[in-house]
């Protein structure tokens, strides 16, 4: 995935702050004490018959690029943007970069720019058609390969997971080793590089793996919490967001330090419970499990969105984007072998504003022909006409629970567009999504982005 | 920098070995290319076949993928880029 391999990095023990002055030391030991910290902060004290976790969080350094340079040699070296359908407008005029090379970054380039803004800054950079197939395919081998030191592994996304390997590791030596060696198999089977963050729980993994990029391995232990995190910037921690970020630093916050010495009471009043999980996380700390696919939970929603090529208050085109989500939405929705009592439709208009409408249904649907006529009774009535140009329209189905039992419809016509639906997923599952389409939904099809 | 698309079935020469199958040289067009090496292969489904991909540099010096169906026992020269 990733062409060439770099310098090793490692630090031990703390990732920023290997050297821990007294006067920190102090201040922790005080902080830690105080009223306003986070009395789960005191319970995290060591124990010495509890056994530290050892997570850790693998992330594959640019992946998509990587990956292209790798396979392509005369891309190595080079500033490459890699993005869906970037020829499918005049210069991918609606494309956004998928995933930049570092070379490309070098330029000020990130990941999710649009093409246009990423080819000012780097007019040199090439851009290459994203191949999710590829990138799937190598996804799951570097899996198989985490596979190999635990069954505790969790894909946090494409290109990147979390492994629990607190109960394997007296197999492969220790977690440096074990970090190392994924670090080589990745390199020689994939000739590719990542980043590894190794600590107690997921929180600081991703945190610690985010330290050195690329190619790095960071270690922060038990012992080096919470100095090792607390100089980082507050944006620094999972679950804080742009949005979030300018509310703490409004409220003086900048630090991860400051959050984790704020007032609790303070924060709860700004953030309510999220408060108090925002400062647990100031000091480290994280119980959630590393959670293996095959136990993953039932999804709580699905939804389905698609963003025109051109803003748009052309009806039909409008309706038959909608259309298409609709059906995409219940395919999802039969997939889990759910079924949903919340429908909701939302649209993005070309100035970036948004609205929604949602509706509780009195009963739990799952069919395509429930689903559409709902989504666009309620789309017409809160948006048509469309008060200004359209780029973006969006199906969600909420408030999901197990399709259990089965009803028997009492009319032939809805028997036989249940068995109609009953096809089209079973075709979508086994040829891919757009093996079987109803025509209304391919009027938009030159002209829709999914 | 340019990538061709061909989509032609080619004809391959190939090892299997250590439990990989590894393209050594592929004829298209008439002409025999040798693969200089193997940066890198995927697989891919499309239906019921499973297609295995290969990411090589030839002798001449161009970078091709090629692919092998499973289910047809086709190879074929998806595309090429020359620098």
């Amino acid at each position: 995935l990733f062409g060439v391999s770099k310098s090793w990095k490692q630090s031990e023990g703390s990732a920023r702050n290997p050297e821990c002055e007294p006067e920190r030391e102090s201040e922790r030991e005080s902080a830690r004490n105080a009223a306003h910290a986070p009395e789960r902060a005191s319970h995290s004290s060591v124990n010495p018959r509890e056994r530290e976790r050892i997570v850790m969080h693998i992330d594959m350094n640019a992946f998509f690029a990587s990956v292209e340079q790798a396979l392509r040699p005369f891309l190595r070296g080079k500033p490459v943007l890699v993005a869906a359908d970037p020829y499918g407008t005049p210069k991918g005029a609606r494309s956004v970069a998928a995933t930049a090379s570092y070379e490309a970054r070098a330029y000020g380039v990130k990941t999710g720019m649009p093409l246009f803004q990423a080819l000012r800054l780097c007019p040199t950079a090439i851009i290459v058609e994203g191949d999710g197939r590829k990138y799937v395919s190598i996804a799951l081998k570097l899996l198989e390969i985490l596979e190999s030191y635990t069954d505790l592994v969790e894909p946090y996304s494409i290109d990147e997971a979390f492994i629990d390997v607190t109960n394997t590791v007296h197999l492969f030596g220790d977690k440096v080793a074990i970090a190392r060696d994924i670090k080589r198999r990745v390199r020689e089977e994939f000739g590719i590089t990542c980043s590894i963050g190794v600590a107690p729980n997921k929180l600081v993994a991703k945190m610690a793996s985010d330290l050195e990029k690329p190619d790095g391995l960071v270690v922060i232990d038990r012992a080096s919490l919470p100095d090792a995190i607390w100089d980082l910037p507050v944006d620094a921690l999972i679950g804080v967001g742009r949005k979030r970020t300018l509310k703490l630093n409004l409220m003086g916050i900048f630090t991860i330090r400051d959050l984790a010495l704020y007032p609790r009471e303070n924060l709860r009043r700004a953030f309510g419970v999220i408060g108090e999980d925002l400062q647990a996380a100031a000091w480290g700390l994280d119980d959630s499990p590393v959670i293996p696919t095959t136990a993953i939970p039932d999804p709580k929603s699905v939804s389905a969105a698609s963003t025109f090529i051109k803003d748009t208050r052309d009806r039909e085109l409008i309706l038959s984007a909608l259309f298409y989500l609709a059906e995409k939405a219940a395919t999802r929705l039969r997939r889990h072998n759910m079924r949903a009592r919340t429908l909701g439709v939302w649209i993005r208009y070309g100035d970036f504003s948004s609205d929604g409408r949602s509706h509780r249904l009195p009963f739990p649907i799952d069919r395509f022909a429930q689903i559409w006529p709902l989504a666009r009774q309620q789309f017409e009535s809160a948006f048509f006409p469309p008060r200004k140009p359209v780029r973006l329209v969006g199906v969600y189905l909420g408030e999901l629970e197990p399709a259990v039992g089965y009803d028997v419809p009492l009319f032939p016509d809805v028997a036989r567009k249940d068995r109609v639906d009953d096809v089209v997923s079973a075709s979508r599952e086994r040829f891919g999504s757009r093996s079987l389409m109803r025509a209304r939904s391919m009027i938009g099809e030159k002209v829709v982005m999914t | 920098m340019a990538v061709s698309v061909i989509e032609e079935p080619i004809k391959v020469a190939a090892v299997f070995e250590g439990g990989k199958l590894t393209p050594v040289r592929f004829r298209w067009r008439g002409r025999a290319k040798r693969v200089r090496a193997v940066t890198g292969r995927w697989t891919s489904r499309d239906g019921t076949d499973t297609i295995h991909y290969f990411a090589i540099m030839g002798d001449d010096d161009v970078y091709y993928e090629i692919s092998f169906s499973t289910q047809t026992f086709v190879w074929r020269l998806e595309k090429l880029e020359t620098e």
